[in-house]
């Protein structure tokens, strides 16, 4: 028995702390008795505990303690097969390792603050510049994408700046100075489609591209029936970035059911998005206006959806689009205004330009405007930079902070380079200043400003507006009332909508929803509508949940969620007319209810083609519980999906389960996998798999797929508990609420502050998830919660 | 013996005509006193693997059999070596296909809990090298920023995608108001990162007991940069090579992938010879479309999650057979450009394969993987291990070391990988 000598040699060399000395008499003797048979040099676990110091100073060491501990305590160590512990022994052991783990975390805390330094993401610069500058339109496009590390991207230990962000962070700097200041001559224009050009198309060959389109009967205007994006662009010429307006009338054309018109935006490298989707009733033609935001190369055009369109050949065999009766859109007018500004030069440029007189060289208001200085540039470009700095540095500056951006500007005034280029060195560098790219802060209570900054930047990823900055100017933000109730206007504001899409699109995954898309022989009723519906269903119920101050338990199952006609289609939910979103009651038989069972979730976790339950099982397990299962090991098979429709993936997973030791993780893995297989990659139900290549029925059925076996959504839960489906496997989930409200306070916690959790955390968790727990995890009341406590109070 | 050319016949011979005043950086690698071509890296990654059935012969060594891939590249079986059983340990990422991210850095367990990437081979190269040449690097893509290139501090070098931009930036003289324009450009840049280096270290000072990584991040990115612009600065003045070749026209269609990665790839040969850099890495991928290749029409990434329908995998086959194409094509074009008695290819290491061994599995091992060219012994199926797989960073080493750069691990490499 070698081991107990090295201990104690160890312990000889530890040196005499309060640690050292709990170590000495609680835990040792633990370790010695229970622990070191399995867990010493010669052990062919991952944990040598016989060379594991006790230096909790130490992070990594830290985190292995933090483990022993946890693992004896939830009763997974000593394994059910080794001796139980000795119950007293156990608690001494485990109380004096919890004091000391808890000690290490504090002094730490204390020291350097829980919250490490932290840099703007990519997301938050971008509103940030746009707030800050009121511009419209993304200038981050330069920037490096935020890389996945396994937590949020707001948290600083892992997020990094290099050559690369800081030369785009000139760019970006750059790119929203320029939309910001435009002194340029008004270059906004209104311009209405003449459909005459499409005299021609509307008998060419089809072959040509022709022959889709019919001259309305009415008067002036088309029909279109085919969805192409080549004869009905808005007539529109963009040389200024900025919103525009596109107005159309549109009617459903030859149709008893809706219409549905889309419009959609193409951009110089011929990426297409659809920015608006709207039904048009029979009978009832309608305006459509819709505001966005255009770049030069930008070509907007209307179109509509061909769900339930006959085939081409009905057209050829109606003889011409002029005899055609099918179902068609018809649009009577098409007009685009824009760029769109409250003044001219823009109320951006007057903003920052303040102190300059902008002289109009044409006299008519339209400009091109000059800057006439009223003093010498210097001071200018000082008095713009003292305005703009206490809301770009979230503080007001410290005396002489400013003097090294200005004077940067001093050699491009000897130059006698123009004044916008002069004060645009000084500006490009303090929006590329650390001061404004990083969230840093002293260790202990976060001052006013400090705590107007990290709420703003978790509610609303961006800068504190005026009002927060006042309230922290007046030292009264931190005041619970008065912080209580900027919570509450924060919350209403739509900006809190930027923080409902990051943090479901990071907690949830949901960024990756479009990293795969649809086999489309398997699943042909994915479309664009489908694609754009899809995503926006969480956000608004997580949105709902937490305006209507709703319970957590909504998360695991709801008698509600939000729809609009095409989602509604996908879910076999009737009378859902529109393609606006509504809240809408789901039916009492209805699978859905939940975050879980929403498409958006559902396509998340499949890979176009097929689902894998381990793939949703550690998705539940690690996103919603908060129990990860340890990585496969190294040397592990992977799954090869078969979608001939001769195996399920139950018969390929249940091969490994009869293995012990896949099976020891696969046991908690696999079954809110199996639990969720009634629904396939889009989130569609199904009581039969899909299987590629239609097979012979296929000629008659017309499908492009075939059936294959039937579902099996059973299972056992890890604690032995059988579920037939989904809704029974809700309520085990149900019964777990505890955990999973914990969880998302954590979570949630980490997104508010950029930090991670941390062993002293732990209590105050507990407590908000009692207190909350105590109303039924009323979401608003988390928010609140969340902010009010000392974790997020203190850096 | 043949006689050392002088680079102006060398260069008329290879079909690309470069008129005077040469390079002045140039002169070194030209007069040098044994007059030996530099050794360049090319590195290229489709990353939906190849159909492994349709790929590996079942006999290694010189006599291997001529499987449907290695038949198209049959003309060149003396310029290359196949290897299977590499790959990178812990590439079980957070999303299937992570590991993109490492396929040239080989960092463990892509995008889970606390992932920092680390620097790629590329880049390794790129900073020994410096900026001898233009650029030290160049990393392309077929449709995405998305590249394989990544920095010291584990951040992607944005790919450029525009082969008619990146010919223009190579090749082409701006207007002399562009490059006045950019010139003050550059000179306000540089002015204004001295002042936030300066910025970063007073914070430093203030903050000191605090967690600081990131200011010292921001401050070394600040100098790093710096020394960027100040070697563009360098090289501005200097004329470009002009070449006969007319600029390409970019391809709009972001579904012709093979279109547009026979563009990039088409470049390689140009950029090399004319020493525009002597590192360049290429990512071939878009997992959206439909690739514009006939009889195809299900999208890259579903089609390589065939699950064994075969008519999927006959779809699959076409795609890859064009992307295995473009690589013969490379081949043969390096080949045909003469250098210094020898051709391109001879001092120019092209790697070619993949960061997934098996697509429709998501596995990360047995990776395909094709060295060509770069004055190594060639001819070969080489197999090793096949559950107990070599570092693949061995053969990155073995080419490190054979373009003269005295480096002794990268990444997981254990060893030199000799064959």
């Amino acid at each position: 028995m070698k081991y107990p000598a090295i201990l104690f040699v160890f312990l000889c060399l530890l040196p005499r702390t309060a640690a050292a000395d709990s170590f000495q008499q609680s835990i040792a003797p633990l370790i010695k008795t229970s622990c070191l048979a399995c867990h010493a040099e010669d052990t062919e676990t991952n944990l040598n505990l016989a060379a594991l110091e006790y230096n909790l100073s130490d992070k990594q060491v830290f985190g292995i303690w933090e483990k022993v501990l946890d693992r004896v305590r939830a009763g997974e160590m000593p394994p059910k097969t080794a001796e139980p512990l000795d119950p007293e022994q156990q608690k001494t052991a485990l109380n004096a390792l919890h004091q000391d783990l808890l000690a290490a975390s504090l002094a730490n805390q204390q020291k350097v603050g829980r919250v490490p330094a932290r840099r703007l993401t990519k997301l938050e610069l971008g509103y940030t510049l746009r707030d800050l500058l009121r511009i419209e339109g993304d200038v981050t496009r330069s920037i490096p994408d935020e890389v996945e590390a396994g937590s949020f991207d707001n948290v600083g230990s892992t997020q990094r700046i290099s050559a690369v962000h800081m030369e785009s962070y000139l760019q970006a700097a750059d790119a929203a100075l320029g939309l910001a200041i435009n002194l340029r001559r008004q270059s906004s224009h209104r311009s209405t489609t003449d459909f005459a050009w499409l005299e021609e198309w509307h008998e060419k060959p089809a072959n040509l591209g022709g022959s889709i389109t019919r001259k309305l009967a009415s008067g002036n205007g088309i029909a279109l029936f085919r969805d192409v994006d080549y004869l009905t662009s808005f007539r529109v010429h963009v040389t200024t970035p900025g919103i525009h307006r596109l107005t159309a009338k549109a009617a459903a054309y030859q149709s008893e059911d809706p219409v549905t018109a889309k419009l959609i935006v193409k951009n110089r490298t011929g990426e297409a998005n659809l920015i608006h989707a709207i039904d048009l009733e029979p009978g009832k033609p309608a305006t459509i206006v819709v505001d966005t935001f255009l770049r030069p190369g930008d070509t907007p055009y209307l179109t509509f959806d061909m769900g339930g369109v006959e085939p081409f050949g009905a057209i050829l065999a109606a003889g011409g689009t002029k005899n055609y009766r099918g179902r068609g859109i018809a649009i009577m007018s098409q007009e685009c205004e824009g760029p769109l500004f409250d003044s001219w030069p823009p109320s951006s440029s007057r903003e920052l330009l303040r102190g300059l007189k902008l002289a109009d060289a044409s006299g008519d208001g339209k400009g091109p405007f000059k800057t006439q200085l009223s003093q010498n540039p210097l001071q200018h470009v000082a008095e713009i930079a003292q305005h703009l700095a206490p809301r770009a540095f979230r503080r007001p500056p410290e005396e002489k902070e400013l003097q090294p951006f200005i004077d940067l500007a001093k050699p491009a005034i000897q130059e006698e380079r123009d004044f916008l280029d002069v004060l645009q060195v000084t500006l490009r560098a303090m929006l590329s200043s650390p001061q404004f790219l990083l969230l840093g802060g002293e260790a202990g209570p976060l001052d006013d400003y400090a705590l107007a900054e990290r709420l703003s930047y978790f509610l609303w990823k961006s800068l504190p507006d005026e009002e927060l900055f006042a309230l922290a100017h007046q030292n009264q933000l931190s005041t619970p009332d008065v912080l209580a109730a900027q919570v509450e206007r924060m919350l209403a504001d739509e900006k809190s909508h930027r923080m409902v899409q990051d943090f479901l699109g990071q907690w949830l995954m949901l960024y990756q929803i479009n990293a795969t898309t649809p086999d489309e022989s398997l699943y042909p009723e994915y479309d664009e509508l489908l694609g754009k519906a899809i995503p926006t269903e969480p956000e608004l119920f997580f949105a709902e949940l937490i305006h209507q101050n709703l319970s957590l338990a909504n998360l695991i199952d709801s008698e509600f969620t939000f729809l609009n006609r095409r989602l509604a289609e996908h879910y076999a939910i009737p009378n859902i007319t529109g393609q606006h979103f509504r809240r809408v009651e789901l039916p009492a038989k209805s699978p859905r209810g939940g975050l879980l069972t929403q498409a958006a979730i559902l396509k998340t976790t499949a890979n176009g083609t097929t689902t894998s339950p381990v793939t949703r099982g550690n998705f539940v397990l690690t996103n919603f519980l908060g129990t990860p299962p340890p990585p496969p090991p190294p040397a592990v098979g992977s799954i090869e999906p078969d979608t001939r429709g001769k195996t399920t993936i139950r018969e390929i997973l249940a091969a490994h389960r009869t293995i012990e030791t896949c099976n020891q993780c696969h046991r908690e893995i696999d079954p809110p996998g199996f639990a969720l297989e009634n629904f396939d990659p889009i989130g569609g139900f199904r009581t039969t798999y899909r299987a590629s290549g239609g097979g012979l029925l296929s000629i008659f059925s017309g499908k492009s797929y075939g059936q294959g076996p039937a579902v099996d959504p059973s299972g056992i839960t890890a604690d032995g508990k059988p579920f037939s489906g989904i809704e029974e496997f809700k309520q085990h989930l149900l019964a777990q609420q505890d955990q999973i409200a914990k969880h998302f306070i954590s979570q949630l916690l980490v997104y508010a502050t950029g930090g991670e959790i941390e062993f002293a955390d732990r209590a105050e968790i507990d407590v908000i998830s009692e207190r909350s727990g105590a109303h039924g995890f009323r979401l608003k009341d988390i928010f609140h919660a969340i902010v009010q406590s000392k974790i997020f109070r203190n850096k | 013996m043949f006689q050392p050319l002088d680079r102006r016949t060398l260069l008329k011979a290879s079909g690309v005509s470069l008129a005077l005043p040469l390079l002045e950086s140039m002169q070194p690698a030209c007069a040098a006193i044994d007059q030996k071509p530099p050794q360049r890296l090319v590195f290229i990654c489709t990353t939906l693997g190849l159909h492994p059935p349709l790929l590996w012969p079942k006999k290694s060594g010189p006599d291997y059999e001529l499987t449907p891939y290695l038949e198209l590249l049959k003309e060149h079986r003396e310029d290359f070596t196949l290897f299977s059983g590499l790959s990178h340990q812990d590439q079980t990422g957070r999303q299937p296909h992570d590991s993109e991210m490492t396929w040239l850095t080989s960092a463990r367990k892509p995008g889970m809990g606390g992932f920092r990437n680390t620097i790629s081979i590329d880049q390794v190269a790129a900073s020994r090298l410096g900026h001898v040449t233009r650029y030290p690097s160049i990393s392309l893509g077929t449709v995405k920023t998305q590249s394989q290139s990544y920095t010291n501090g584990g951040v992607m070098i944005p790919a450029q995608t525009s082969p008619s931009q990146l010919f223009a930036q190579l090749f082409l003289e701006g207007k002399p108001k562009e490059l006045r324009a950019q010139k003050q450009k550059l000179g306000d840049g540089k002015s204004i990162l001295d002042e936030l280096g300066t910025q970063a270290n007073v914070l430093r000072r203030k903050t000191s007991g605090a967690d600081n990584h990131l200011l010292n991040d921001f401050f070394d990115s600040v100098r790093e940069a710096e020394t960027n612009i100040a070697a563009v600065q360098g090289w501005i003045d200097q004329p470009k090579p002009r070449v006969s070749t007319k600029q390409p026209s970019d391809i709009p269609d972001n579904a012709d992938i093979i279109g547009r990665a026979r563009l990039l790839l088409d470049l390689v040969p140009l950029i090399v010879q004319t020493d525009s850099t002597r590192v360049v890495s290429i990512m071939i991928q878009d997992h959206y479309a439909v690739p514009k290749v006939a009889g195809v029409t299900g999208n890259h990434h579903n089609l390589s999650h065939h699950g064994q329908d075969t008519s999927k995998i006959q779809q699959l086959q076409k795609i890859e057979t064009e992307i295995v194409e473009s690589f013969a094509s490379l081949l043969g074009q390096m080949k045909d450009k003469a250098e210094m008695g020898t051709n391109l290819l001879a001092s120019t290491a092209v790697l070619f394969g993949s960061n997934l061994g098996n697509a429709n599995a998501h596995h990360a091992r047995n990776l395909p993987i094709f060295l060509a060219g770069g004055g190594f012994s060639h001819g070969r199926y080489v197999v090793r291990d096949q559950k107990d797989n070599t570092p693949l960073c061995n053969l990155f080493l073995t080419m490190l070391n054979q373009a003269g750069l005295p480096i002794e691990t990268f990444g997981q490499s254990n060893s030199n990988l000799t064959w």
